[in-house]
């Protein structure tokens, strides 16, 4: 079941794309993805069927699902999460997690410095972290997929308030004494005074004039505004050849939860509201999601 | 056993998985040839909406994805089944809430794909027909069905297994809209079905003469007009027993609601009513419909309680009958919120 060298089938789903790769060790067999939203419903089982075809290989030799757990658009979000864990449960092979907010930053690996990156997360809203790559990859039991790590906790805020925090990043690093920066320096040689965020994502785009106001974010083209099934497949390859134990990376498909990172609107009705609820207008206490 | 049929036709006893997401309950199900029910499991999502006095959509969708995978296990535990032995996977496309049915939908076509058997999507309304069939294999045609339940009211004829000819809807509220907001109103919480139900049966269902709506006035019905009249007749009299405010109410819903399906059975030469949907749990109104059906030298087509509500085992049964009429749904077929009865004519 732990096979290191193992086949792997690729889920991601949590913006308006939604695609899937098969792979393994030795690259990528087969990817396919669409970037229309509002049809992941539609599209991932077909398009999971035709990756099995293309790599020529059968789900029953799939040894590992890895999935982007979002944070992302809630329903799409929830049709990757599912089909995911189906398939691995039905396999009976582990699962591994990626958030879709490092997937978008292994994109962007080979760039240089520091990466935000940042999701649309609709309502005036985005998901969003900082990255830095050019980390080694060569020693063994690391994390650092890709050789990117991420800075910060993933984070849901307003655009205005993303790209504030992303000055004060900026800033933070431009201080010699920052711890961040000492390790940023020691692992890289790389100078992080006058440093420039690349900012990836489709959250950019939404907010493109907000983020190229501030002269230190350049932005990532719209070509790697989306998580790809592709780059997940090679962080989950990355993370099994890194020398980690498999247990710290496995988890059962009943464990695999998406990242929401915002509660329900909808508020509980009281007692009170309850008794003097007025037949009049009958909606008034109907909870809503958007 | 089933000469003739193509490939992807289903022999009387295949086992179908059957999955279930349209609303506030989670639900997975064994049924071999459309009518024998293995195993039914239902993950009830009521305490969690209750709080908000109704199904929250995004809620519901969250607690699909946790529970989905464990009713998965159990349904297939109980039936004591190898899961190599089931023939399909279908699972409800609507009509429901499009989150919610997302989550059933994902998960039925990836267990579809991973053991090699065909994908049914199954409409939730001829799903709920078919929970009545469930212990009545042999069904004397035509028959007469009222639908009802917490989005639906709908009188119609049942021809055949698959051939549906709508005779009446709701004009506004559902019926189960109905019971849910007098219940709401009585302060009975939500869902308010069973609670009116329990709290009729100490009351007096003469008590209250409530209006008939649209009685003697074609198929359709309206329940509206019915709940805001139980609402200013309790205003009018706060002293009033609650207990006879719910059975006349029920009764109210419930004459109506017969009335209709007597004058359909006549017109159409029907041999039977069927019952169907959430609101066919209620006891007044299967009391009533044994009783007339006795009287009429009618057959009772009544889904047990527990096939009433939500559950996965109807969807499976009407997966069967799809499945042998249809073949295979695409792998591509999207959930539709407002899918109608797939209508005859």
């Amino acid at each position: 079941m732990n096979d290191m060298n193992g086949m792997i089938l690729a889920i991601t789903s949590s913006t308006p794309r939604v695609g899937c790769a098969i792979g393994d060790s030795e690259g990528v067999l087969a990817v396919v993805q669409a970037t229309r939203g509002r049809r992941h419903g539609e599209l991932l089982a077909a398009q999971i069927s035709n990756a099995s075809f293309q790599a020529g290989v059968a789900l029953q030799d799939i040894s590992v699902v890895a999935v982007d757990v979002g944070p992302g658009l809630y329903t799409g979000l929830r049709v990757g999460v599912m089909t995911a864990v189906a398939v691995a449960y039905a396999l009976r092979v582990p699962m591994m997690t990626f958030s879709s907010l490092d997937i978008l930053a292994f994109g962007v690996r080979h760039a240089e410095g520091l990466v935000a990156s940042v999701i649309d997360a609709r309502r005036g809203e985005v998901f969003w972290s900082l990255h830095k790559s050019g980390f080694d990859i060569s020693v063994a039991g690391t994390a650092n997929v890709g050789g990117v790590k991420r800075l910060s906790n993933l984070a849901v805020a307003s655009a205005d308030q993303a790209v504030k925090s992303l000055e004060a990043c900026v800033r933070s690093f431009e201080s010699a004494d920052s711890v961040a920066v000492k390790f940023a320096d020691s692992a890289t040689g790389y100078n992080s005074r006058r440093s420039k965020i690349l900012a990836v994502g489709d959250g950019v785009c939404s907010y493109s004039s907000l983020f190229t106001s501030f002269e230190d974010i350049c932005v990532a083209s719209k070509g790697f505004a989306y998580p790809s099934a592709e780059s997940l497949l090679c962080m989950a390859s990355d993370m099994m050849a890194s020398g980690m134990a498999s247990t710290e990376y496995f988890v059962s498909p009943e464990q695999v939860t998406p990242l929401y990172l915002r509660h329900l609107d909808a508020k509980p009705l009281t007692p009170a509201v309850t008794q003097t609820r007025n037949l009049s207008n009958p909606q008034s206490h109907n909870p809503t999601i958007s | 056993m089933s000469s003739g049929c193509t490939s992807f036709c289903t022999s009387s006893g295949d086992l179908i998985f059957g999955i279930e997401t349209s609303c506030d309950e989670t639900a997975a199900a064994v049924v071999a040839g459309g009518t024998h029910v293995l195993s039914s499991v239902v993950s009830s999502q009521v305490d969690l909406h209750s709080v908000y006095g109704g199904v929250v959509p995004e809620l519901a969708g969250r607690a699909h994805l946790q529970m989905m995978m464990p009713a998965v296990s159990q349904a297939i535990a109980e039936a004591s089944i190898n899961e190599r032995e089931i023939k399909a996977v279908a699972a409800t496309i609507g009509p429901g809430l499009v989150g919610a049915l997302l989550v059933g939908v994902s998960a039925g076509k990836a267990l579809s794909l991973v053991w090699g058997v065909p994908f049914v999507g199954v409409n939730h309304l001829e799903a709920h027909l078919h929970a009545a069939f469930l212990d009545n294999p042999r069904v004397d045609m035509p028959v007469v069905v009222v639908l009802v339940s917490g989005g639906h009211t709908i009188l119609f004829l049942m021809e055949d297994a698959l051939s549906y000819r709508v005779l009446g809807h709701t004009v506004d509220d559902a019926a189960g809209e109905a019971f849910d907001k007098v219940a709401r109103y009585l302060g009975l919480g939500y869902p308010g079905g069973p609670a009116i139900d329990a709290l009729s049966s100490e009351g007096d269902p003469e008590a209250v003469p409530f209006p008939r709506p649209m009685i003697n006035d074609g198929w359709n019905f309206s329940f509206s007009g019915l709940k805001t009249s139980v609402i200013s007749y309790l205003r009018r009299h706060p002293k009033v027993d609650l207990a006879d405010v719910a059975a006349s109410f029920q009764q109210a819903v419930a004459d109506v609601l017969i009335t209709k399906a007597r004058r359909a059975v006549a017109a159409y030469r029907a041999k039977g009513i069927c019952l169907a949907g959430g609101v066919a749990a209620n006891s007044r109104l299967r009391e009533i419909t044994y009783k007339v059906c006795q009287r009429d030298g009618l057959m009772p087509y009544l889904p047990s309680r527990s096939m009433c509500t939500d559950n996965a085992a109807m969807v499976a049964a009407a997966g069967w009958w799809r499945l042998r009429e249809d073949g295979p749904s695409p792998l591509t077929v999207g959930v539709d919120s407002s899918l109608a009865l797939p209508v005859t004519r």
